[in-house]
């Protein structure tokens, strides 16, 4: 073996125990990672949003045509009056071929926390609900204005950010 | 012509005749019949595509060196991943969406690594026993449209926005993977094609997170390392099957690319955004006399958007898309944030709606006229935008 081929080998070793010195850090330290979204690394993993259509409505009125990407669902409404809901069907698929599962709904908590309060978000997805490869899933988006609220809030407007986060089936 | 030659180009033609059924069978037939079997079908097939081939001879003078080839890649590709890996510290991770329960992953080991094995050993087979060039070319054609991922069907073509997207993010990374796994097959058999692919697919179905990059950067790393590779490979591979001087070698080092491809890079970050400067092409003519349609403007990131000064040009992003027009006056909203009014030099009357810090894309620096021309046409024509672009 000449001493190019020599260095290689070494190279390629020392590269390697590197890998195993980087998992056990990662291992260590991959509590305190903030780990946000999911990855595309697969062409076989597809999920994405396939259709957004105005429900049912009591007292709102659409101020901007729902629409929708691959990975966002966006609408606009404006509820006239305490007692004022309003709905949107919003369609999942899974167009890859891999089975997935719905592991946790994020971002309901945080809207609702937020001012004004009086607007309340609520989404009838639940965990571990099966999206299996090829099929669709709908679900309902709810934005309420509780009737028994008695002020008109300060602040008018509230963004939600809701995330579906998805994971493959077992 | 031999007896045993004539055995081998039967062999080939059956192949042929099988692959280019298959790819059929695997882009319009599977998907549509076997639905969520669709893995378990394409396993199915390659096994059969593979077994096919076991009886084709696989050897060649062209494989010599074929030991230091295949750790050159190795050790690019352990390389590549660590410093992949390093940008999740500025970018974040984001999770791998394939489940890490022993069950999954050793069923994603099968239908994902152990496809991808069965594909490049068919592809070692036949490329190894082609002889026309033309021959090289159809089958990597064939296995790149064998990977490319048809799951949006016709919904790709919906606008010009998407068929760009798909071009970039699963075409030109498909060819460039496919094109490096047709060399490394011709040039060092199967194993060395197994030194690239399959470390790469390991990858994806082992670790829990991966870096939280858009698709536009992802491709560009899987574009980055497929052209590292087939560099460093060519360069091993003539320097193994030819006799060159030592001045030869150094001048065909790829070592010698290293500050072309950092250029390359820091190019590709700064028209990404990814650096705190961003070049825009002015799509429309609200900001004359300052500066026309066509224009090229630097947006320099601002870390403080209360320093905004009323006269500053800001870039910002609306409902409508980016619009850069100068700020004309400054004032705290009901809730004591400051907000923005903007107006195009060229405009009449003020933006109808105010700019909040969040909208802020960063002020704008530079203006060079004309060079964004090329970027205006791009963004009309074939992505039917209206509002200003990255160049």
């Amino acid at each position: 073996m000449s001493k190019r081929e020599n260095n290689k080998s070494i190279l390629l070793i020392i590269l390697l125990l590197l890998i195993v010195g980087m998992a056990v850090g990662y291992a260590a330290l991959s509590q305190a990672l903030v780990i946000n979204g999911t990855a595309t690394i697969t062409t076989q993993w597809n999920i994405e949003f396939s259709n957004i259509t105005e429900g049912k409505m009591i007292g709102a009125e659409t101020a901007t045509n729902p629409s929708y990407t691959a990975t966002t669902a966006t609408f606009n409404v404006n509820l006239l009056y305490p007692g004022a809901t309003a709905e949107y069907k919003l369609s999942v698929a899974n167009k890859g071929n891999i089975d997935a599962v719905l592991v946790s709904v994020d971002g309901i908590d945080t809207a609702n926390a937020a001012e004004p309060k009086d607007i309340v978000y609520s989404i009838n997805a639940v965990a571990n609900d099966k999206l299996t490869a090829g099929s669709t899933k709908d679900y309902i988006v709810t934005v309420t204005w509780p009737s028994s609220s008695t002020q008109v809030p300060t602040t008018k407007s509230k963004v939600a950010t809701i995330t579906l986060n998805y994971q493959q089936a077992d | 012509m031999t007896k045993e030659n004539k055995k081998v180009i039967l062999y080939i033609i059956i192949l042929i005749l099988i692959l280019i059924g298959c790819s059929l069978l695997t882009l319009f037939i599977i998907p549509e019949f076997f639905e969520s079997s669709t893995r378990i079908a394409n396993t199915i097939l390659w096994i059969a595509l593979a077994i096919i081939s076991i009886p084709i001879e696989n050897d060649h003078t062209r494989f010599k060196g074929k030991k230091e080839k295949i750790k050159t890649t190795l050790i690019i590709v352990i390389i590549y991943n660590m410093l992949y890996f390093l940008l999740g510290i500025p970018l974040g991770y984001a999770r791998n969406p394939l489940s890490m329960k022993f069950f999954s992953i050793i069923k994603n080991l099968i239908f994902i690594v152990g496809v991808i094995a069965l594909q490049d050993y068919v592809r070692s087979k036949v490329i190894n026993n082609v002889r026309r060039k033309i021959n090289y070319v159809i089958f990597t054609i064939i296995f790149v449209l064998m990977r490319l991922d048809y799951s949006e069907g016709i919904a790709v073509f919906a606008s010009g926005e998407k068929i760009f997207e798909y071009i970039c993010s699963v075409i030109i990374p498909e060819i460039a993977k496919g094109c490096v796994c047709s060399y490394l097959a011709f040039t060092g058999g199967t194993l060395l094609v197994y030194a690239y692919s399959i470390p790469m697919a390991l990858i994806k179905v082992l670790l829990p997170i991966f870096p939280n990059l858009d698709w536009f950067l992802t491709s560009v790393f899987d574009i980055l390392i497929s052209v590292i590779i087939f560099l460093y490979n060519n360069y091993e591979h003539t320097v193994k099957t030819n006799r060159l001087t030592r001045k030869e070698r150094k001048k065909m080092s790829p070592i010698k690319l290293i500050p072309s491809m950092a250029i390359l890079l820091i190019a590709v970050s700064f028209i990404a955004g990814f650096l705190p400067a961003k070049p825009i092409a002015v799509m429309s003519n609200s900001m004359v006399p300052t500066f026309s349609r066509g224009a090229a403007v630097i947006s320099v990131k601002v870390k403080d958007p209360s320093k905004l000064q009323v006269g500053d040009i800001l870039h910002y992003r609306s409902e409508n898309g980016d619009i850069i027009h100068r700020i004309i006056n400054k004032k705290e909203d009901e809730n004591g944030e400051i907000v923005f009014q903007t107006k195009g030099d060229n405009n009449g009357s003020p933006d109808s709606k105010l700019v909040e810090k969040e909208q802020i894309l960063g002020k704008v620096k530079i203006y060079i006229p004309y060079l964004g021309y090329p970027s205006v046409w791009f963004g009309e024509k074939i992505l039917g935008r209206k509002s200003s672009i990255t160049i």
